[in-house]
């Protein structure tokens, strides 16, 4: 497994992807900064966007990552030269995860620098609103967005093992970003009387990013956090089962 | 020692692969040979542990599965295309797979891969992407080494230095399982062909039966070669056809003699003649596909 690893980390850090998905974050959250409204305390406690772009970097990088293998023929010298399927599949899920917390951190610190050039000191990291301090808010949302994180880089997996393309993993991403939030209401107005059992549809986990620092998205979801935390890590579960699967049996 | 025994591989429920068995020994240089789609790749593959199958496979008496590979550690492999990362140099490339920075820097300078080796390989040429290829499976110092069209994209140059290096592993006990479309080239560093159609073996002879066979074939020249095809395609007498002339085996010399003969057909030129590696397997697989429209 180590050997898995160290390579995995090799490959991808002689990648230019990385680097890129860094620039990327740093544009798609001063693009949430300067969007034409004020900067606001909610825009800061969610680190101008960061957990929805997180999100779209992370399924392209980590679709990419596992794509690449296909493409370069290179998944033939891998596979041969391992006797466990899945500890390539686990190594790799291992990068992007690990990726993925760099991001966040990256996020944080840029969220920091934004808010003093933005707004100087009049949100205060310290300063309570609705019972919660920022750095509180802000805290909860990154822990969110950690989880959603793991949930959407097992799916990306499970994706790019499934439909095979790269570009249709990106754009089942975008989908899910932007309109994710979208079908889970309306699969929850729809059927109003199942939304016991509707309201851990997958699109709904994407609100652990907000509702741990925000309660009154329960009026939306109809769980609790704990119960949203539970569902993104059965679902997560649930992605490495069926992504490993479809991974071990893809023809090479 | 590598040993297949009544392989059958399937892709979904299509066997692919039909009760295939042969060996590759120490010292060994196998040219697995046959058409496009025979199944030269999948055999491969099934011996890299690849594909699903039935039967066994073995390298030092140690069986392969589909879930365990352990008895390939000591193989090597170029499957298809080279295998390397666009993004890695060369010597990056190598580095993700060697157990041994001496040995790497000799399969370098065996290679002759010394000047482009820190250069990422996205800007190689097809050539040096296929000698990195081929460079990755001679790493680690194989006992095995399968390798699929090897000489793709190759210069003259360094196709000679490719095949004296199969030879000088094989001299120091390194086995070759070898797939070439080029077969005058494969005849000149096997051992042993084995050939293919349908993803069945019909033939696994040493390299020397094929080339007594090559002694054995007669030209034949007539005033009316069109007349002269039908009359040996009416009395079944397999033929090869050349552009201007036709070959038929030594021992039906005389049956054809007296055909000819019999039908007032002039006989213009009548000689023996070696026969290439490439007749004598088109010859056989010409015969294949004559019986199976038989049948």
């Amino acid at each position: 497994m180590k050997s898995n690893l160290v390579r995995e980390f090799y490959k991808f850090r002689h990648q230019r992807i990385p680097l890129y998905g860094v620039i990327a974050l740093l544009l798609l959250m001063l693009y949430s900064a300067f969007d034409g409204t004020k900067v606001s305390r909610l825009t800061i406690s969610q680190g101008f966007g960061a957990g929805q772009w997180i999100i779209l970097i992370l399924i392209t990088v980590g679709s990419t990552f596992v794509d690449m293998e296909y493409q370069n023929g290179t998944i033939v010298t891998l596979l041969y030269k391992n006797s466990n399927k899945v500890r390539i599949y686990i190594a790799k899920l291992m990068v992007i995860n690990l990726y993925g917390v760099a991001l966040l951190a990256f996020s944080m610190i840029f969220t920091m620098v934004f808010k003093v050039l933005l707004v100087g000191s009049q949100y205060s990291w310290g300063s309570i609103y609705d019972q919660r301090s920022l750095i509180n808010d802000f805290s909860l949302n990154m822990l969110g967005s950690l989880i959603y994180m793991f949930f959407i880089v097992t799916l990306a997996f499970l994706l790019i093992s499934l439909v095979k393309a790269n570009a249709a993993v990106v754009g089942i991403g975008l989908v899910i970003v932007f309109f994710g939030s979208y079908f889970s209401t309306l699969l929850l107005t729809t059927v109003p009387s199942l939304k016991a059992i509707t309201a851990w549809n997958p699109f709904n986990m994407i609100f652990v990013i907000n509702q741990l620092s925000n309660s009154t998205y329960m009026k939306f979801t109809y769980l609790t956090s704990s119960q949203l935390i539970i569902g993104n890590i059965a679902y997560t579960f649930l992605f490495v089962v069926l992504g490993y699967l479809l991974f071990k049996k893809r023809r090479v | 020692m590598l040993k297949v025994s009544h392989m059958d591989t399937f892709i979904g429920r299509k066997r692919i692969i039909k009760d295939v068995s042969f060996q590759v020994k120490p010292g060994a240089i196998v040219g697995l040979i046959g058409p496009n789609g025979a199944g030269k790749t999948t055999i491969m593959k099934t011996i890299l542990g690849l594909t699903k199958f039935t039967g066994t496979v073995a390298v030092d008496d140690q069986p392969v599965t589909e879930n365990n590979h352990a008895a390939l550690s000591g193989v090597g492999a170029l499957i298809e295309h080279p295998a390397i990362y666009p993004f890695l140099s060369g010597l990056e490339n190598l580095k993700l797979y060697s157990r041994d920075s001496d040995d790497m820097d000799h399969v370098i300078n065996l290679l002759q891969m010394q000047t482009y080796i820190d250069t990422k390989s996205k800007d190689y040429s097809l050539g040096m992407k296929q000698k990195l290829g081929i460079a990755i499976a001679f790493l680690n110092r194989p006992q095995l080494i399968i390798l699929d069209e090897p000489m793709n994209g190759l210069d003259i140059e360094a196709t000679i230095s490719i095949r004296k290096i199969i030879k000088q592993y094989a001299a120091q006990g390194a086995s070759f399982l070898i797939s070439s479309h080029v077969l005058g080239e494969l005849q000149k560093v096997m051992t042993k062909a084995i050939l293919i159609t349908e993803g069945k073996i019909i033939v696994d002879k040493p390299i020397s039966e094929f080339n007594q066979l090559s002694h054995q074939q007669y030209k034949i020249l007539t005033e009316n070669m069109d007349q002269t095809t039908q009359i040996f395609k009416d009395n079944r007498i397999p033929i090869i056809k050349s552009d201007d002339y036709l070959l038929i085996k030594h021992d039906l010399l005389f049956q054809v003699q007296d055909l000819l003969y019999a039908n007032h057909v002039r006989l213009l030129e009548l000689s023996p003649r070696g026969m290439s590696f490439e007749q004598i397997i088109v010859g056989i697989l010409e015969k294949q596909r004559r019986q199976q429209h038989e049948k």
